[in-house]
């Protein structure tokens, strides 16, 4: 696969070449996303747990989403930007890599699902917040814990293939 | 030293991991899925008796729902993390960082199971955790023990 030139001009940038060239930024950056990584997927499965009525079953599922998604989303913003850095210095190696594709599409999928949960099974929440949760939520948060291990599988998985 | 660790690099199981290509990225993906969830059970605790999150649930509520995926959750780490090292046994071992890896993770075990004991515990316990400054100072060393943790697993693939 052709990498379009503006993939190899970002990795010939100034901020690109001081990353890869030092010895501690790259280590210090990805410490900083492996933890950010960390937050995102263990505040998302607080949740989905809920979703498949495997944890916090006494809480409110509407509760949970609004205590612990102001989380995900600042951990989320963390990871963007740490994983930024990381892509800048290398941003042509990895567009030319097929885990780091993967990753991106595979997130796509789960946003689509985040996205199909707040627009139809959340709108009804009221049914089912105390209880047992619908089968719409169910199969929303057992998507949602397949497609964030299957983002870690191809994330780690980047890093066997430089 | 050497010897023991040559022998392990031999075993079928090690060996076995060496030489099929997905089964260390797998594992570590397996490791990083725990330690999530293993960190943000601990930080939810962390974070109620700092006063900072979850204010609105008592203490014993949050640890009884919460540590016990830590439990298992270091469960699934250790075996991980075992089965990484029969992997490349000369990684791990030998490396200054693994080894304060592991002391620091002894030290975060101490802080979770004080912190499970002390709010369990009805009389004099610490289910008003905003007024005992003793309890905001494990929770602060808890959830700085499981970040250096974390980094230092991170170093030890870049370290001497």
């Amino acid at each position: 696969m052709a990498v379009p030139a503006l993939f190899k001009t970002l990795q010939a940038s100034p901020l690109g070449s001081t990353i890869s060239q030092s010895t501690w930024m790259f280590p210090t950056i990805e410490t900083v996303h492996v933890i950010a990584v960390a937050s995102v997927i263990g505040t998302i499965a607080v949740v989905d747990l809920r979703l498949i009525g495997v944890a916090s079953n006494k809480r409110p599922a509407s509760a949970l989403i609004h205590e612990f998604l102001p989380w995900t989303w600042a951990a989320f913003a963390l990871a963007v930007v740490s994983g930024g850095l990381l892509f800048t210095s290398r941003a042509a190696d990895y567009m030319a890599i097929q885990p780091f594709v993967a990753k991106f599409a595979i997130m796509a999928l789960a946003a689509v699902n985040m996205l199909v949960f707040h627009l139809t099974t959340e709108k009804r929440i009221a049914a089912w917040d105390q209880g047992r949760p619908a089968i719409g939520a169910r199969i929303a948060g057992g998507l949602s814990l397949l497609l964030w291990s299957a983002i870690v599988v191809c994330g780690r998985q980047v890093g066997f293939s430089l | 030293m050497n010897n023991f660790l040559d022998a392990v690099g031999a075993t079928p199981l090690s060996q076995l991991l060496q030489n099929v290509s997905w089964l260390i990225p797998l594992i570590q993906s397996a490791h990083i899925l725990a330690l999530s969830l293993v960190f943000v059970s601990a930080a939810v605790v962390d974070l109620r008796i700092l006063g900072v999150a979850g204010g609105k649930q008592t203490l014993p509520s949050l640890t009884q729902r919460f540590l016990p995926w830590v439990g298992w959750g270091v469960l699934v780490l250790l075996v991980s993390g075992l089965l990484l090292m029969v992997a490349e046994p000369r990684r791990a071992l030998l490396n200054p960082l693994f080894q304060i890896k592991m002391a620091a993770l002894l030290a975060a075990a101490a802080t979770t199971w004080l912190i499970a004991a002390r709010a369990a515990d009805a009389r004099g316990g610490w289910a008003d955790p905003e007024r005992r400054g003793v309890a905001k100072l494990v929770a602060l060393g808890s959830l700085l023990l499981w970040l250096v943790i974390i980094a230092l697993g991170r170093w030890i693939a870049y370290g001497p």
